[in-house]
């Protein structure tokens, strides 16, 4: 269940069966990854209808049940994740591989490479507010092994997220549209 | 803030002294590196003192702060013009955390990807996570400021 604090408030102003369906969504819903898919999924035009109406908020509904775009899907997920590591990680240890080595980050590195974009969108969050916290692990473990950080780099974990997301974006990976509707803090 | 009182049993009068950041870890600001965190880790991208062993051992440790000057020393007594850091030894033989004496007799440690704290002394921090105080080591001070 999407918790309520994240709810977008495009959708607290839709009608109470919009809204209801939003916070009902699973977390993981129907994939979409091309148009073609979505077409292929809807098939009415009343349906893509709705869909082209909803999508300045980026949500869609399929005979009433609310279907998240995939990328909107992937960083709920991994927003769920990454709140639980903050919490459930060891306190106090400066190592960045016992920090890591926590249920709910191994869970982000199985999300595999839907987790990339999120890692990469994270970090430009947190690097826009400060330093950014430990996602290199689970992008090195994601991205099967991409090492953008110059040696001259090593260590500062800003100059680290910088040169991941000039990585991201030479690779097309950072969604500037991910993430703008659903809080990045936590 | 995080309770730190649950995970230091001993750690008595303490204060905070910066706020938190994943700038900089224990092991580099034990040298007053507030730019690195520190980590041996074979994934790309950290830290780690050149020609330094990648791991967590004792004697990995006291090498690398015997590169930047310091030696062994019998314990934490404040000395003058003398600077001194110890080694925290676990229950595994590792380190776990490294502190740093401060001009005033008191210890400094940055926790974790957390805050910076000064505490009375090495033993505020003996704990399940960091284990105990063990290797005492000091060097001439370098910055009479700090």
């Amino acid at each position: 269940m999407v918790p309520a604090s994240q709810i977008p408030q495009a959708i607290l102003t839709a009608p109470t069966s919009v809204a209801q369906a939003v916070v009902t969504a699973p977390t993981r819903a129907q994939n979409w990854r091309a148009p073609e898919d979505r077409k292929a999924v809807i098939g009415t035009s009343t349906q893509v209808q709705r869909v082209r109406a909803m999508s300045f908020i980026g949500l869609a509904t399929i005979s009433g049940k609310l279907v998240l775009p995939q990328q909107q899907n992937d960083w709920i997920e991994f927003q769920g994740y990454a709140r639980a590591w903050r919490q459930s990680r060891p306190k106090g240890s400066s190592s960045a591989q016992q920090l890591a080595a926590d249920l709910n980050y191994l869970r982000i590195i199985e999300m595999s490479d839907r987790a990339v974009p999120c890692l990469l969108k994270q970090l430009e969050n947190e690097l826009a507010v400060g330093a950014p916290d430990h996602w290199f692990i689970a992008l090195w473990a994601t991205t099967k092994g991409a090492n953008p950080v110059p040696p001259e780099s090593q260590g500062k974990m800003r100059e680290m997220a910088k040169a991941w997301i000039e990585w991201g974006r030479k690779e097309g990976l950072l969604d500037a549209g991910m993430g703008s509707a659903i809080s990045a803090s936590g | 803030m995080p309770e730190w009182e649950a995970l230091f049993p001993h750690l008595g009068r303490w204060v905070e002294t910066s706020s938190a950041t994943t700038d900089y870890n224990c092991y580099a600001f034990a040298v007053k590196d507030l730019d690195r965190w520190w980590d041996p880790l074979p994934a790309p991208g950290y830290y780690w003192p050149s020609g330094a062993p990648l791991n967590h051992q004792i004697s990995t440790f006291i090498e690398i702060y015997k590169s930047y000057g310091y030696a062994p020393c019998a314990d934490g007594a404040l000395q003058h013009d003398v600077e001194k850091v110890v080694i925290y030894e676990n229950a595994s033989g590792g380190c776990d955390h490294v502190a740093r004496q401060l001009p005033d007799g008191r210890w400094t440690s940055k926790i974790g990807p957390d805050e910076d704290i000064a505490h009375e002394t090495p033993e505020s921090l003996t704990s399940n996570s960091y284990g105990r105080p063990a290797h005492f080591m000091a060097r001439r001070k370098v910055d009479l400021n700090s």
